[in-house]
């Protein structure tokens, strides 16, 4: 039996496009890198050797030292920590109440959509981490304010996009068959239109999450993110400032660590929307 | 057309005073008295209600808004509460610094990226589609704030061509301001550039699809006249709604860049402003950016209209 048939799986599944592969590799790097911190580093991030301050890179120390002779590396690979959590919680902020409302919008019409979209219209009004750094700043600084200012601009990406998906495809037969059913507005959102939108989300979440990385460096750089000694990628570069001089090291390897990370997520959206739209996969 | 206008400016003028009222009611709701913040707290009650009562602080809420909202209107910002100096002054200074170095960015960024995007997307595929493109998918990961940094150390620290930081003024000479905001507009400029360029070329690749390319090429038009007389213009279209939303990440962008470079803008004016709980400034400033944004939308919206007449025709939305 075994052979007889084939199955066109190969077909339906494309071949996985390079920025998919890559992306999914520097994005596991990545949250690898986080995880592996919690349990080991080469030093202590946080230890204080002031005698071996200000090293190049070396052997012992890759990516050398910093002004208190704290190890680099160390501090990077525990800086990943806090770009993950905080990019993370923004991110499932905005779109634990953006999609709601964006889907709301699309079920109901008329003057909820208007309302809907008419305040998403003001939210892009703000420049978002301009009013991000005021958020921090004037509520005080730490993580939870960066997560509630980096996902209050996440909101209205989540709900005009989930707006512009269920719109379409409330129009489907599909959705009229489950209202010939009787099936209330609400079980049809959750069971048929919020899953067929799981795509596009998937892939805005990816690009968010890229953004709000972006973000709380900015923030962490202008002081307003997680407070010392948690190590973080903005705060490291703040501080190299200081020593940009003599110790350039200090300026290039978080800014790459950011570049990186970026990159790889931004990598792995382009690659999930190629792989989950035919469309765009077509039009290549 | 003139219904679209006056739909359009409608919309403009409520979205305005929504945001306006947006950022008065998050500077009323915030803890804290402004008045007690100026005296400190050991502040004796009558010396503070003096202070509120000359602040207007003791106005119901309302009233407040109204008065801040109708010399807003007539280019009355409030008076700073750490400089004694009216905002309107204080922003005019900040202005001059800001406004430069964003417009300057914008420029950067278009002259950079609509070549690439254009030439990227006549050689759609092959080797220079793919290394420009590789490029810019690293440029738009780049922290402009980090760009920055790496701008100095390599043209001022190591070339010694251009100054790391400060900003002698423009009474110090053309020559001497635009060198202090040349690295700062490059590096607001690069990675926004890297995002132009891509969407520039998907949106030549779309119109060297169209029908009209295919009737230009075949009346003997060559490939390079098709593309740049014909697919390019009508490209733009899309590029110019891109390069408007791009003003609103350029003037967020300068409050981080001006903290690099040490550039007396606006961004270094809310930081200060909000250190010392400074809040008429900060609102002012805010809703001064938002209404800005608004703005610079509202005029991009209309350019798109009279490039695109089918929009204005057939209703906005």
């Amino acid at each position: 039996m075994s052979g007889a048939i084939r199955k066109p799986r190969a077909r339906l599944v494309p071949a996985a496009s390079p920025s998919l592969v890559v992306g999914l590799v520097v994005t596991a790097i990545f949250v690898g890198m986080a995880l592996l911190s919690l349990v080991w580093t080469p030093w202590e991030p946080t230890a204080l050797n002031i005698l071996n301050k200000l090293k190049p890179p070396s052997l012992a120390h890759p990516l050398g030292t910093d002004f208190f002779g704290r190890d680099v590396l160390s501090q990077i690979m525990a800086g990943a920590q806090v770009s993950i959590v905080v990019a993370v919680v923004a991110v499932l902020v905005g779109a634990g109440i953006g999609v709601p409302l964006g889907a709301l919008a699309a079920a109901r019409g008329g003057l909820v959509d208007d309302v809907v979209m008419r305040s998403t219209d003001l939210a892009f009004a703000f420049p978002a981490l301009l009013t991000a750094v005021i958020i921090t700043a004037l509520a005080g600084p730490g993580a939870v304010n960066a997560i509630v200012a980096i996902g209050i601009f996440n909101i209205p990406v989540f709900a005009r996009l989930t707006r512009g998906a269920a719109l379409g495809l409330w129009k489907r037969d599909f959705v009229l068959a489950a209202r010939c059913a009787g099936k209330s507005d609400l079980a049809i959102t959750i069971e048929h239109v919020l899953p067929n939108c799981t795509a596009v989300l998937v892939v805005q979440a990816t690009i968010q999450f890229a953004l709000a990385i972006v973000a709380e460096a900015g923030l962490s750089y202008v002081g307003l993110g997680v407070q010392p000694p948690q190590p973080s990628w903005g705060k490291m570069l703040f501080d190299a400032q200081t020593y940009i001089y003599s110790a350039p090291w200090l300026a290039i390897f978080p800014g790459l660590a950011i570049t990186i990370a970026v990159l790889g997520l931004n990598l792995l959206g382009d690659g999930l929307r190629d792989a989950l739209d035919p469309k765009v996969r077509r039009a290549r | 057309m003139p219904r679209y206008l006056l739909g359009r400016t409608i919309a403009l003028v409520l979205t305005a005073f929504a945001a306006s009222l947006v950022v008065f009611v998050a500077m009323a709701v915030l803890p804290g008295d402004p008045a007690a913040i100026i005296l400190g707290t050991g502040a004796r009650p009558d010396t503070l209600a003096a202070l509120r009562a000359e602040m207007g602080l003791d106005q119901p809420v309302a009233w407040r808004y109204l008065e801040w909202i109708g010399g807003f209107l007539v280019g009355d910002l409030g008076t700073s509460y750490t400089y004694s100096v009216p905002v309107a002054d204080l922003v005019a200074q900040r202005v001059a610094v800001s406004l430069p170095l964003a417009v300057l960015a914008l420029v950067l960024s278009t002259l950079i990226a609509i070549p690439v995007g254009v030439y990227a997307a006549s050689r759609r595929g092959r080797t220079g589609d793919i290394a420009t493109m590789g490029v810019a998918q690293v440029g738009v990961a780049v922290p402009n704030f980090w760009l920055g940094l790496m701008l100095v150390i390599l043209f001022s620290l190591t070339l010694g061509w251009l100054p790391a930081s400060g900003f002698p003024g423009w009474e110090a000479g053309l020559v001497a301001g635009l060198e202090a905001l040349i690295l700062p507009a490059f590096a607001l400029a690069l990675p926004q550039a890297a995002i132009l360029a891509r969407v520039t070329r998907s949106a030549v690749i779309e119109t060297l699809g169209e029908d009209f390319i295919r009737t230009a090429r075949a009346k003997g038009l060559s490939g390079e006249a098709a593309l740049w007389r014909h697919a390019v213009p009508n490209a733009l279209i899309p590029v110019v709604t891109i390069m408007g939303l791009q003003f609103s990440f350029l003037l967020a962008g300068t409050i981080i860049i001006e903290n690099v470079f040490t550039l007396p803008g606006l961004g270094r004016l809310v930081f200060q402003a909000i250190a010392q709980r400074d809040l008429v400034t900060v609102q002012s400033l805010v809703t001064l950016l938002a209404v800005s944004v608004i703005v610079v939308n509202f005029v991009v919206d209309l350019a798109y209209a009279a490039l695109d007449p089918r929009l204005s025709r057939g209703g906005a939305r």
